[in-house]
């Protein structure tokens, strides 16, 4: 399809597969008639009414068990700096949490989504069925970097969750939006982390919901990353976990109650991790490489297994990229007893999806800074 | 046909054109909700008609091109020059071609798009778009040639000697 001024040259038919692929990408039917049916008026688009205020990485107040090698975005104590950039995206911040208000409070812990399909063991989905044709690394690789660009404004929702032989022991839900955000955007993260109480069984307890915490603020320029922005952080402290309280960076937030801050505090990068464009970069210079055809979550999905050059030398690290969207759907890591599993879902950013960055105060807490 | 028998049987596919229409669900959305709105309070007189869903498509297509708001998503315009091209066709590559020319659809105008999404999509005739569009067979023509060259579509047959086949979706 090279012209000779090597510009694509395309067909009809290519362009009705083009269009016709697009119509597939719809909003469905009954969930455009239910918000109808629901409001009695069409639902305009509109930015979500300060969601959670999510930020980045989870700071909690306890250490976590160790869990695979996975690269995480877990942050250390900041040194704090501000900058004139800070100062203009603190206007921005402020402006923005402003027309917020205050967090829902509307739930509890059974507001939190089921997990989805965590592994029972290391060996993650099934059965890798025929070979089919595989895609070259490059053009793979190509094909999500394009993916991940198109996703840039959806909500990312990730799981990680963490199993000790077999025994879930701690898993981590969070939502960003936008999923890749651009720097001088306002982003919204909500991360909810639950884990076995201290002092449990680490073989039978089942986890418990254990922090809940959203962050808002405007995302500075990888330069600036590491140091502090202006943010909004709404933390949610479970009670009954064996802790006595939550921390973030140098706010603390006793167990039983929640606490909301506007202040300047560590910017943590919240993007799903490991990146899309790393991911991309690992497949092309071959640090994965293709196993099979499979399906996962009702997709057909390429598995990959990373090679002796990854990121994870010497452990199985297997990952799911569906060939319909080309975003990655599952990698699953096993280190020793230990197995972690992250789940990525990329959604349309309706109100019912942007609900999720909204953290629900459990009746009956108290507010305590 | 009430209104209930055609937003059971027809919406989804109704949804599907609008999508390939703006180019975005979300907007898609936005506007099959505005048509759908309109077209309930009238549907005593729309559910008469031979081919409602073809009415509802024509408000669809009307409400596209009045449509005000400019909040476009983004759709992607290629891939990262870090990563060298591999010049054999292979799954992956037949989808990033596909972006590739959905983005450079969405840099139409709307009514080069329109015309384009009912010649293709739709699979009408020159006269049944005019018809749609409220313009000559001519200027359908000239919008089609137009984005045809702009998306580097190569034409298998002379415009007006093109019959496209109609497509169920």
């Amino acid at each position: 399809m090279e012209g000779p001024a090597s510009a694509p040259v395309r067909t009809e038919a290519d362009l009705r597969a083009a269009l016709v692929d697009l119509g597939q990408r719809a909003p469905s039917a009954d969930a455009v008639l239910s918000e109808m049916r629901a409001t009695g008026t069409p639902q305009r688009r509109r930015l979500p009414e300060t969601p959670g205020l999510p930020d980045q990485r989870r700071r909690p107040g306890r250490p976590r068990p160790a869990g695979p090698g996975r690269v995480t975005r877990r942050f250390g104590w900041p040194q704090l700096a501000v900058g004139a950039a800070a100062a203009v995206a603190a206007m921005a911040v402020t402006l923005a949490l402003t027309l917020g208000g205050s967090p829902g409070r509307t739930g509890g812990q059974d507001v939190f989504p089921a997990l989805p399909n965590p592994p029972a063991s290391a060996g993650g989905p099934p059965a890798v069925v025929s070979p089919g044709d595989h895609p070259s690394a490059t053009s793979l690789a190509q094909a999500m970097l394009t993916a991940f660009n198109a996703a840039s404004d959806d909500l990312a929702y990730e799981t990680v969750t963490d199993f000790r032989a077999g025994h879930l022991i701690q898993n981590d839900l969070s939502w960003s939006w936008p999923a890749i955000p651009s720097p001088g955007q306002l982003q919204y993260v909500r991360d909810a982390f639950s884990a076995i109480p201290r002092r449990a069984s680490e073989t039978t307890a089942p986890v418990k919901l254990t922090e809940d915490d959203s962050y808002t603020t405007v995302v500075p320029h990888p330069s600036r990353y590491g140091q502090s922005e202006l943010a909004r952080l709404i933390m949610v402290c479970y009670a009954g976990t064996g802790q006595t309280g939550c921390g973030w960076g140098r706010f603390d937030t006793p167990a039983g109650t929640w606490s909301k801050h506007t202040a300047v505090m560590p910017y943590i990068e919240f993007t799903p991790t490991p990146r899309g464009a790393d991911l991309a970069r690992q497949i092309a210079r071959g640090q994965w490489r293709i196993v099979g055809h499979t399906r996962l979550r009702g997709q057909r999905a390429l598995k990959l297994a990373e090679t002796r050059s990854g990121t994870y030398q010497g452990h199985p690290v297997f990952l799911w990229v569906s060939t319909a969207t080309y975003l990655p759907l599952r990698m699953t890591s096993v280190v020793g007893k230990f197995t972690e599993a992250d789940n990525w879902y990329y959604l349309p950013p309706s109100k019912a999806n942007l609900a999720h960055l909204r953290v629900p105060i459990p009746p009956g807490y108290p507010r305590s800074g | 046909m009430t209104f209930d028998e055609f937003a059971g049987a027809r919406l989804a596919a109704v949804l599907r054109f609008a999508t390939a229409l703006t180019g975005d669900p979300d907007l898609a959305k936005d506007v099959v909700q505005e048509v759908l709105a309109r077209a309930s309070g009238r549907w005593p007189e729309i559910g008469q008609l031979d081919r409602p869903e073809a009415y509802v498509r024509k408000m669809v297509v009307n409400e596209y091109l009045s449509w005000r708001r400019r909040s476009w998503r983004l759709i992607p315009s290629g891939m990262s020059s870090h990563i060298a091209g591999s010049a054999a066709p292979d799954p992956a590559d037949g989808y990033v071609e596909r972006q590739a020319l959905l983005a450079e659809l969405a840099k139409l105008s709307r009514r080069q798009r329109t015309a384009v999404v009912l010649r293709y999509y739709e699979g009408f005739s020159d006269a049944e778009i005019a018809e749609v569009m409220g313009c000559t067979q001519s200027t359908v023509r000239g919008h089609v040639f137009k984005a045809l060259a702009a998306l580097r579509v190569e034409l298998g047959k002379p415009l007006a000697a093109v019959a496209p086949s109609r497509e169920g979706h």
